[in-house]
């Protein structure tokens, strides 16, 4: 990931599909995300779940962090020299990946469509079924209408765009004409932040002990054990695996007359 | 679906956004005052924040290609989407759904907007104060939402002017400051966290790496941010005052309770230093965690406050 960057100059199809996945994925509304996460939210907070619901909430935050460290690193930045070339992503690959952003975009805004059906199913087993009206989503302690929230996003975003529009007109600077403290960069990757992004984040936890080589222990003393039996006892002479087999026929016999008697 | 009732809350809603614009900036110039005072120095006008805006706005800046821009109007957007959802006083766009998960998620469609365009510019030191920016979220939003999950359990309700209602029914005593004292720190320290107050200023710090996301910016996208920063701090504030301070029934209370809050907040900040970013972390999972985890298991199991 450290070497890519800039992409989006390249693939902005592709940038625009991955942010609105997370977006979505980070639960954040007015995507299909969210409706999952409130809902799951709604009924531990009810149940005064606290520490799952602790942990819940720190991974719903710390998924800001995963999602947004690859936009930075591959998408934004500088473009690379050795990408200059690069192009868009074929035809037959957009078209499917634009039609999943919509899905996600649509059940994001009526995810009433498909929770009709869920809900349905539930009645039909005997579950008390979700309570909808409309658009609105009810759960144990409030009422969640995603349509609203994506008619107020959109209201608040034509806001920002008229006032975008007004005012006066942006010269375009490129980016490798930023400010750097009177430092002259002119290698694109050096300018581009992306290798050991979360550091300060990573040192927390560097001297906590690590599973990881317990594993790998683990996995080392099992195949050392499976050597052994092999080495010991296993052999391509046909008349000893014979010998192997009637020897477990025999013991089951055994142990099966036992179990008769 | 009923269109009338769309368009009433969008108009309630632009109405408490010009309302917050005018009373969070207006603000914004009095404590800069105030600051000042406590400096030995007189201070700009209470209206510096408008002509800073303005001059902004008015400029003829740059811009680093199209998600610069678009990242400013999305932060922008969704900023202003969840401020016209907060409820002020009686005035609630749409009573019922001022969900609390709302503000959560909805105020990170401006941020994550904001983070993209400033890395989106290209510059470093950028890319280094949106990291600091998201590790200091984690930091302060679990021990906040663990601190609101006490308080919807206990109330039943997770809409904001609900849980403001509740509030208001025994005067002063029914408060959350009162019932949950602890609670109450713990939100006020996370307030610090979420205004970028300091100690928690790391991922502005102005002298160490140029003010982190807003290097780059110059001109309107520069006055954008400076109006989303604006209701960003009207979000938060209104937030505490609705889940601890009781909300407020009438509008000259919300005014005296928020001043009094940022005022504070802007006070303790000139008494402290900045953090380190691993500080700030290692601060948050101290104190705020152990205590809003105490504050929640005294409301679930023990059911006091």
């Amino acid at each position: 990931m450290s070497e890519l960057g800039g992409l989006i100059h390249r693939m902005p199809i592709t940038y625009l599909v991955y942010l609105i996945a997370i977006i979505s994925m980070a639960g954040i509304p007015p995507m299909a995300g969210f409706i999952s996460k409130w809902m799951i939210f709604q009924s531990m907070v009810g149940k005064g779940m606290i520490f799952v619901a602790t942990a819940a909430f720190f991974g719903s935050i710390g998924s800001f962090l995963y999602v947004f460290r690859p936009l930075s690193a591959v998408f934004l930045g500088q473009l690379s020299t050795k990408h200059k070339k690069l192009k868009e992503a074929p035809v037959l690959m957009i078209i499917p990946m634009i039609i999943l952003s919509l899905a996600t975009v649509l059940y994001g805004v009526v995810p009433n469509m498909v929770l009709k059906i869920f809900s349905g199913i539930e009645t039909s087993i005997g579950m008390k079924g979700l309570q909808l009206a409309g658009t609105q989503i009810s759960g144990t302690n409030g009422i969640l209408d995603p349509t609203i929230i994506a008619i107020m996003f959109g209201f608040g975003f034509v806001i920002a765009l008229v006032l975008f529009l007004i005012h006066p007109k942006s010269r375009k600077v490129e980016l490798m004409d930023t400010y750097t403290a009177s430092e002259f960069i002119w290698t694109p990757e050096l300018l581009h932040y992306a290798s050991n992004f979360y550091a300060p984040f990573e040192r927390l936890y560097e001297n906590a002990p690590d599973t990881e080589k317990w594993y790998g222990a683990l996995i080392k003393k099992i195949e050392e054990l499976g050597q052994f039996v092999s080495y010991s006892l296993f052999s391509y002479k046909p008349s000893t695996i014979i010998f192997y087999i009637m020897t477990m026929l025999i013991g089951l016999l055994v142990w099966g007359g036992v179990l008769w008697i | 679906m009923d269109i009338n009732y769309i368009l009433t809350g969008m108009l309630t809603g632009f109405g408490v956004l010009v309302f917050a614009f005018v009373w969070q900036t207006s603000l914004s110039g009095i404590t800069r005052k105030v600051v000042g005072r406590f400096h030995k120095r007189y201070g700009p006008k209470w209206y510096q924040e408008f002509r800073d805006i303005f001059k902004a706005m008015s400029k003829r800046g740059i811009t680093h290609g199209w998600v610069y821009d678009f990242g400013v109007m999305m932060a922008l957007g969704g900023i202003m989407a969840t401020v016209m959802f907060m409820p002020v006083v009686t005035f609630v766009a749409f009573g019922q759904l001022d969900n609390f998960f709302i503000y959560v998620y909805l105020f990170a469609v401006g941020m994550l907007g904001m983070a993209m365009s400033a890395v989106g510019s290209g510059n470093p030191l950028a890319g280094i104060g949106v990291m600091r920016a998201l590790t200091q979220m984690v930091g302060y939003e679990v021990p906040f939402m663990v601190i609101v999950l006490a308080i919807i359990f206990r109330d039943g309700t997770s809409s904001l002017s609900g849980i403001a209602a509740i509030q208001q029914t025994g005067g002063i005593l029914t408060w959350n400051l009162v019932k949950m004292p602890i609670g109450t720190i713990v939100g006020f320290i996370c307030l610090l966290g979420m205004l970028g107050k300091k100690p928690f200023e790391t991922f502005i710090a102005p002298a160490e790496i140029a003010s982190g996301p807003m290097v780059e910016y110059g001109g309107k996208q520069l006055g954008m941010l400076m109006i989303m920063h604006q209701f960003a701090t009207f979000i938060e504030i209104s937030l505490f005052i609705n889940l601890f301070l009781g909300g407020a029934t009438n509008i000259v209370f919300f005014i005296i309770k928020y001043m009094i809050i940022y005022i504070l907040a802007s006070l303790i900040s000139q008494a402290f230093g900045r953090f380190k970013i691993d500080q700030v972390i290692k601060y948050f999972y101290r104190w705020p965690i152990v205590l809003a985890i105490l504050q929640a298991g005294l409301v679930v199991w023990g059911r006091i406050g």
